[in-house]
């Protein structure tokens, strides 16, 4: 038997096969606690787990080789695609698992996948918590098509129309693109989330062409197709880290390299990704309304579901609805479940075997398997995850989540907003951020985008390499790495080599010694610092510098390697590195601490780092001496701010 | 035994694709549909392990089960589980040498009361002559029959179009397409196309047509009304036709039905015998009568603020009334709708009714 289906996969390898590489990780914490039994893509949304929807979504697609690439729980998921129909004999597209636990980035798991040799066509890049209806065939044979004219086409980004405000844009990425009107070519991507008010194009988007598009009405489906020389320019630029990281670096390298991206608008289909809490909402209702048709769930279950008026989803196994109860509208109600007199359910999807009592109202909420809910309850919006019990006469206001096995009551009202789990929680302040994101965007942006980064970790699994730099010695490698940079750098300013050039020529060292992105941003940071005096004479007579000389000393190299540093800091996580890296040198330095603030200007006015990172920094900085050195500057950036604020308002 | 395992194996994932098939709508009409469902039961017929008649009909029985499951409004899959049902059932009579056995016309109520002890289960293997290969001669004759279905019906379109006269029709069927293109050879008459929003496969249809050099016009579902005073006939496909005579086509037929019987137009509808279903319609909610698809072609999914305020259903499918229709023109000759339950158990065993 295996050997006959060998044999049929070898015939297919004959033919052109279409690949797929999906991350099954999200690589961030939105969904603590209900993430930490159960990896992201197995959360039920419509009793239906999210990978499924994906992998049913590539393989009536046509695609025959799905790569799963998953870190955290990776055995969950493993069992997950075992006991599913994809693992049958009779599936028409084979699902491979490919565990590595030490991948932190969507950039790991393609430079993983290039290393392991896996691709051997053009791909579909998706993640693993996309909902779609689109016919990829034909999205892939035009991508197909296009590189047949234009080998240098190397990726097909999907995206879809959808205004400002609609539902669906998750508002973690709202993107602004400037297209070529004929032909469909990428020219500008910017992700303008928290970047302020201002937008900036390159002028060269704008040079030699007859007509470009510019684009904010767009939402990323984050699925894109690739053709195999992405995951080696994964490869051979490591500090790509999400696809937002590569697309930038094609596009601005686009001239030199001539790698181009183009864009496809599935605007009459449907996709979108389950980011967080409240994208799970909107999906779930989109899914309820049948806006992803054929995944709907009396298609999806094989006909176990019954279809009603107002879209109410009835599983035919041993739903019992008792006498008075009303169904509104858009319900789904799983197998074994059981409902209770009077009680009224709105806009809401329940699990198998769920017990759900006399005179109950649920509104909006996400019950998954085996809920118990008591008599007289009132649930909002929210998510009941597995197992969980209400007693009697409980209330649930808007925005919670109760994690596993809670058990709530009786008599008591949760407030709006809360999480109940019975394992400690990550971090708190981030998921009601994400829940109520729609409520306040305002605030959270910066907070949420930042603590998302710092949780990596947790997520992630591997953990990455904490590198404390204040106290602890740099490493042997790192100090090597270090004394290369400081070299490269004093060449580039000796001989005037060019800042792309710098750039290779770290990320090479970075490659020789093995240092993490996160000793190289303090390390270069350190370096740029350092090299005035070292010019001076060394080490020793560092104290020399008068911190006027210091500063005609630094300005032109600060003014040299600003794109290098930009190049670096991209990322907001990066910058805080950066400026961690200020910190402590300074306090090492009179001389630079003095001129602390200047140099943060600068590096503020040529959009190195972002005013909202260096508030941040800000308010964490612990030493008084220094906080009193930018007092000045931070007190500009603040009436900046503020007055910029009011300009708005007034207009 | 791998050679087996192979087929078994083989036949699921030919199972899988054709149910992958139906649920993403990869198919361009029910007669697509009818054909792989005769060419895949074909396949499990000739290609899986049984030792009788009942053995065969319980495996052809539970594949059909499989495929009807994955897209429940598609009735002619189970048209054609059933004719091969009923068709095993006529074979093993033939073969046992009892021409009446498989015979549904014979059952009366006198017989009833007669021989009620003699029921037959098909478990006595058949040894002297080859019952696969008999079987599977029949299920070829069935698509020989499928595929000149459309033809056949075109053969009498002279006889229902006349010169001059002005011909209304809806959506895209191709047996339409093909009986009107057949008359169009002969006689000259001009056709109004019912545009069929929001799929509209009338235009596609008028497109085709005026290729063919017939005399077209394109009108809007809300004009059919307005129109219909001038129409001589009202031409349609449907997608099945229920027991009762009754309609499941293209939604806007029931509009066009009704105006129709106002204005005393003749309501004639083009139906391959594979169309005819032994399902009743009981209430204008039953599940898995209509199919609901995504509302995108309703609504702009991009309009955000509107999106999230309404609710939007979008069937594929009207019910047509028997009352309304005319006639019938299968592949088999003209026939009113009353007749149609006659048909019905000339074609299924009521055995197999329920699947």
């Amino acid at each position: 038997m295996a050997s006959k289906a060998k044999k049929h996969r070898e015939e297919l390898k004959q033919e052109d096969i279409l690949q797929a590489v999906v991350i099954a990780d999200s690589f961030n914490v939105r969904f603590t606690p209900l993430t930490q039994e159960k990896p992201r893509v197995l959360l039920p949304l419509v009793n239906t787990p999210l990978l499924d929807y994906t992998l049913d979504f590539l393989c009536s697609a046509g695609i025959d080789e799905v790569f799963v690439f998953c870190c955290h729980h990776a055995d969950l998921i493993k069992s997950h695609i075992k006991a599913s129909k994809w693992s049958k004999d009779s599936s028409t597209c084979q699902v491979t698992v490919i565990v590595s636990e030490d991948v932190m980035s969507v950039g790991d798991c393609l430079r993983d996948i290039d290393a392991k040799d896996l691709i051997t066509s053009d791909f579909v890049l998706i993640t693993g918590d996309v909902v779609s209806n689109m016919d990829l065939g034909a999205i892939i044979e035009k991508h197909k098509e296009r590189r047949e004219k234009e080998k240098f086409c190397i990726m097909t980004m999907v995206m879809k129309r959808a205004l400002p405000g609609h539902r669906s844009r998750c508002g973690e990425t709202d993107p602004v693109l400037a297209i070529d009107v004929d032909g469909g070519r990428i020219l500008h991507y910017q992700n303008t989330q928290g970047a302020g008010k201002r937008l900036e194009f390159p002028t060269h988007v704008f040079l030699e062409r007859g007509q470009v598009a510019l684009h904010y009405d767009l939402m990323d489906c984050e699925l894109s197709i690739c053709s195999p020389t992405v995951a080696q320019l994964f490869t051979d630029n490591f500090d790509y880290q999400t696809r937002d990281d590569f697309v930038r670096g094609i596009l601005i390298n686009q001239d030199i390299m001539g790698n181009m991206i183009y864009l496809h608008r599935a605007d009459d289909t449907y996709a979108s990704r389950v980011t967080n809490l409240s994208m799970y909402d909107v999906v779930s209702k989109d899914i309820l309304s049948r806006w992803t048709y054929p995944l709907v769930p009396d298609l999806t279950e094989k006909g176990s579901y019954s279809y009603g008026r107002h879209n109410i989803y009835l599983h035919q196994e041993n739903v019992t609805l008792a006498r008075g109860c009303e169904l509104s509208q858009n319900v789904v109600i799983g197998e074994g479940s059981t409902v209770g007199m009077d009680t009224h359910i709105a806009n809401s999807v329940i699990g198998r075997n769920c017990k759900i009592g006399k005179d109950v109202k649920i509104e909006g909420a996400y019950l998954w398997d085996g809920v118990v809910v008591g008599d007289g309850c009132i649930v909002a919006r929210c998510i009941l995850a597995d197992a969980v019990q209400l007693c009697e006469r409980v209330t649930i206001e808007a925005g919670c989540v109760v994690s596993y096995g809670c058990v709530v009551g009786p008599h008591r009202v949760v407030p709006a907003g809360t999480l109940l789990s019975l394992t400690p929680i990550w971090d708190f302040t981030l998921d009601t951020a994400d829940e109520e994101a729609e409520e306040d965007d305002d605030d959270d942006d910066a907070s949420s985008f930042a603590s998302s980064l710092d949780d990596d970790d947790g997520d992630g699994g591997g953990g990455r390499d904490d590198v404390d730099g204040r106290d602890s010695p740099p490493a042997d490698d790192a100090r090597q790495f270090y004394a290369e940079v400081l070299d490269s750098l004093q060449r580039g300013v000796d001989e005037d080599v060019r800042a792309d050039n710098l750039v290779l020529e770290v990320n090479s060292s970075k490659y020789a010694y093995n240092v993490t992105m996160r000793e190289l941003n303090t390390l270069v940071t350190r370096a740029v610092l350092e090299m005035p005096h070292i010019r001076a004479g060394g080490d020793d007579d560092a104290a020399a510098l008068t911190p006027p000389q210091l500063m005609l000393q630094l300005k032109p190299l600060l003014v040299k390697f600003a794109p290098i540093l930009s190049n670096y800091f991209k990322s907001a996580d990066s910058q805080l590195d950066c400026l961690n890296a200020l910190e402590e040198y300074s306090l090492g330095c009179s001389s630079t601490a003095a001129v602390l603030a200047k140099v943060l200007h600068y590096l503020y006015n040529e959009e190195i780092l972002g005013e909202q990172v260096i508030m941040q920094w800000y308010t964490k900085c612990q030493h008084a001496d220094l906080k009193s050195q930018v007092q000045p500057f931070i007190t500009w950036l603040q009436e900046a701010e503020e007055e910029s604020g009011s300009d708005e308002e007034s207009e | 035994m791998p050679a087996s395992d192979q087929n078994s194996v083989e036949l699921e994932e030919k199972v899988e694709e054709l149910n992958n098939k139906l649920k993403t709508g990869g198919f361009t009409g029910s007669y697509d549909i009818a054909n792989s469902t005769l060419r895949l039961l074909r396949k499990v017929i000739a290609g899986s392990k049984w030792n009788n008649a009942r053995e065969l009909m319980d495996r052809v029985k539970s594949v059909g089960k499989l495929i009807v499951a994955s897209q429940r409004s598609e009735t002619s899959v189970g048209n054609m589980v059933r004719r091969v049902l009923k068709l095993i059932r006529e074979e093993y009579a033939r073969c046992r040498g009892n021409p009446e056995g498989g015979d549904v016309q014979s059952e009366s109520l006198h017989r009833m009361f007669t021989d009620n002890a003699k029921t037959e289960d098909y478990s006595v293997p058949i040894l002297n002559v080859d019952f696969k290969a008999v079987v599977i001669e029949a299920v070829n004759e069935i698509l020989i029959e499928l595929e000149n279905s459309a033809d056949n019906i075109a053969m009498q379109a002279l006889e229902h179009i006349h010169s001059d006269e002005v011909i209304m029709t809806a959506g895209r069927s191709r047996t339409v397409e093909k009986f009107l293109k057949q008359a169009a050879r002969k006689r000259r008459f001009q056709v109004i196309v019912v545009e069929c929003a929001p799929f509209y496969h009338g235009q596609e249809l008028a497109w085709s047509l005026a290729d063919a050099q017939i005399d077209t016009t394109v009108i809007t579902d809300s004009a059919v009304f307005a129109i219909m005073s001038r129409v001589n006939k009202v031409i349609i496909g449907t997608h099945s036709v229920m027991a009762n005579g009754g309609l499941k086509s293209i939604n806007g037929s029931h509009t066009i039905a009704l105006a129709a019987k106002y204005h005393s137009v003749p309501m004639i509808v083009c139906a391959s015998m594979f169309k005819l279903s032994p399902v009743y319609l009981c209430s204008s909610d039953q599940a898995a009568f209509n199919k609901f698809v995504s509302p995108h072609s309703v609504l702009d999914f991009a309009d955000g603020k509107l999106m999230s305020k309404v609710h939007v259903t979008c069937p594929v499918f009207d019910y047509v009334p028997p009352e309304l229709v005319t006639l019938y023109i299968s592949n088999i000759g003209g026939n009113a709708p009353s007749y149609v339950y006659r048909l019905l158990s000339e074609l299924y065993h009521p055995d197999d009714q329920d699947l």
